[in-house]
């Protein structure tokens, strides 16, 4: 078994509040906490509250604006304007 | 990751989002300068083999590998280019890939070959970096010009962004190093009978360049990249004074020309049954007045170099979802 150092860089500005937590860890102590923060993170599949919190402002904005329901059968499941042998097609490239 | 990869005869591009790559196809021995003032950018790989890639390795190594016959893509030479062209996108110690790339269209019967030399794991490391486990989970192996429609008719997520393209027909012209290909495609299928590939390509004139500077410009020993600069800027220096090759470029090209056009038109006749034609390819700058001309709606399209792997690479992120 070996020790395997990870580097990463921070923006000063932009990731300010990870330099405040990072100075914030005891010095021996550091890489037992970024190591059990990440698989905190994996485990949540990467979504974090802060993530869901968005998404429900952000509907919450539509909905105030009067957004229009539809069942998802009415739309192009892939958002795509294009006919369907178009794209069989293309997901079939190199198959 | 997902990745974009095209190991030419001449060059190896790469794209993967904003990070794209090109470099020689050349690999040599690790022979390196004995000091340099730029520090080392050089390629060289500790294994699976101890190989120096690219510009360097035209530049420093006693022994160079370059071939140009079908056996390309099963040879180390290739392999050792791929492998190169990933670390050179990514240097973490492990990575899941998804690849497209391409193969000439008369070679596409390869494809096989060049999908089960790309799937898989691949240990790799480079010169003062750690080792890397690259795992390669999906690849496609579609026709080369292929790649010039899809950069032209997909988003960077790999949906279709321009319809009219993707369900119109389409004549897509390559013009590659070695080889040009013809690639006619209705509603993003290929027809096979009005597809084709010609031995002809850009080294053609970079040969008949190098075959006048022989005769015209004794002891004017340049490898084939000084050549290929000197092709662009038109001109060369030769003992101190700069010799206009303007008229001789031209000439080189225009047999090139002549060749991709005749089987151009053989195939498409006129293209009026076509929608667009794309030019692409490191030629496309060479040939595209002279394609325009034939085809009044035929268009360079943007980024020729690079237009192939930018298509690998959206239809990457579509292959990945």
């Amino acid at each position: 078994m070996t020790t395997v150092t990870v580097c990463f860089t921070v923006n000063s500005e932009r990731d300010r509040d990870l330099v405040r937590w990072l100075d914030s860890l005891p010095k021996r102590r550091r890489s037992e906490a970024i190591r059990q923060t990440l698989r905190d993170g994996l485990a949540r599949g990467g979504v974090t509250l802060g993530d869901v919190y968005q998404v429900v402002k952000t509907l919450e904005r539509k909905l105030d604006a009067g957004m229009v329901v539809t069942s998802s059968s009415s739309l192009d499941p892939g958002g795509e304007n294009a006919p369907a042998d178009v794209l069989a097609a293309l997901d079939n490239l190199g198959l | 990751m997902n990745v974009g990869m095209d190991v030419g005869y001449s060059a190896v591009k790469a794209v993967s989002g904003d990070r794209r790559v090109t470099f020689p196809s050349a690999v040599g021995t690790p022979d390196r300068a004995r000091f340099s003032l730029n520090g080392s950018t050089a390629i060289v790989l500790t294994h699976p083999v101890n190989a120096m890639v690219g510009e360097e390795a035209i530049a420093q190594s006693r022994f160079l590998n370059r071939r140009e016959d079908r056996g390309w893509v099963e040879s180390d030479e290739w392999h050792t280019l791929a492998l190169a062209a990933l670390t050179e996108l990514t240097s973490a110690t492990v990575a899941e890939l998804v690849i497209v790339t391409g193969l000439p269209v008369a070679f596409y019967s390869d494809k096989a070959v060049v999908r089960d030399r790309l799937l898989g794991e691949h240990k790799v490391q480079r010169e003062g970096r750690r080792a890397q486990t690259l795992k390669v989970k999906e690849c496609r192996v579609i026709p080369q010009p292929f790649g010039c429609l899809l950069s032209a008719c997909l988003d960077n997520r790999g949906r279709i962004a321009d319809s009219h393209l993707a369900a119109g027909a389409v004549g897509v012209i390559d013009v590659g190093g070695k080889t040009t290909n013809l690639l006619s495609v209705n509603r993003l299928s290929e027809i096979g009978r009005e597809t084709a590939s010609v031995n002809v390509g850009a080294w053609d004139v970079v040969r008949a360049v190098r075959r006048w500077l022989t005769d015209n410009c004794p002891n004017l020993d340049l490898r084939d990249h000084q050549v290929v600069d000197a092709m662009i800027a038109r001109r060369v220096r030769y003992y101190g004074e700069s010799v206009d090759l303007a008229d001789v470029v031209e000439a080189a090209i225009e047999p090139l020309a002549h060749q991709v056009l005749a089987e151009a038109t053989q195939l498409w006749n006129g293209g009026a049954a076509l929608d667009a034609v794309l030019v692409s390819g490191g030629g496309a700058l060479l040939l595209g007045s002279h394609i325009k001309a034939c085809f009044r709606h035929a268009r360079v399209v943007a980024d020729p170099v690079f237009a192939n792997v930018v298509g690998f690479w959206r239809f990457a992120q579509r292959v990945a979802g």
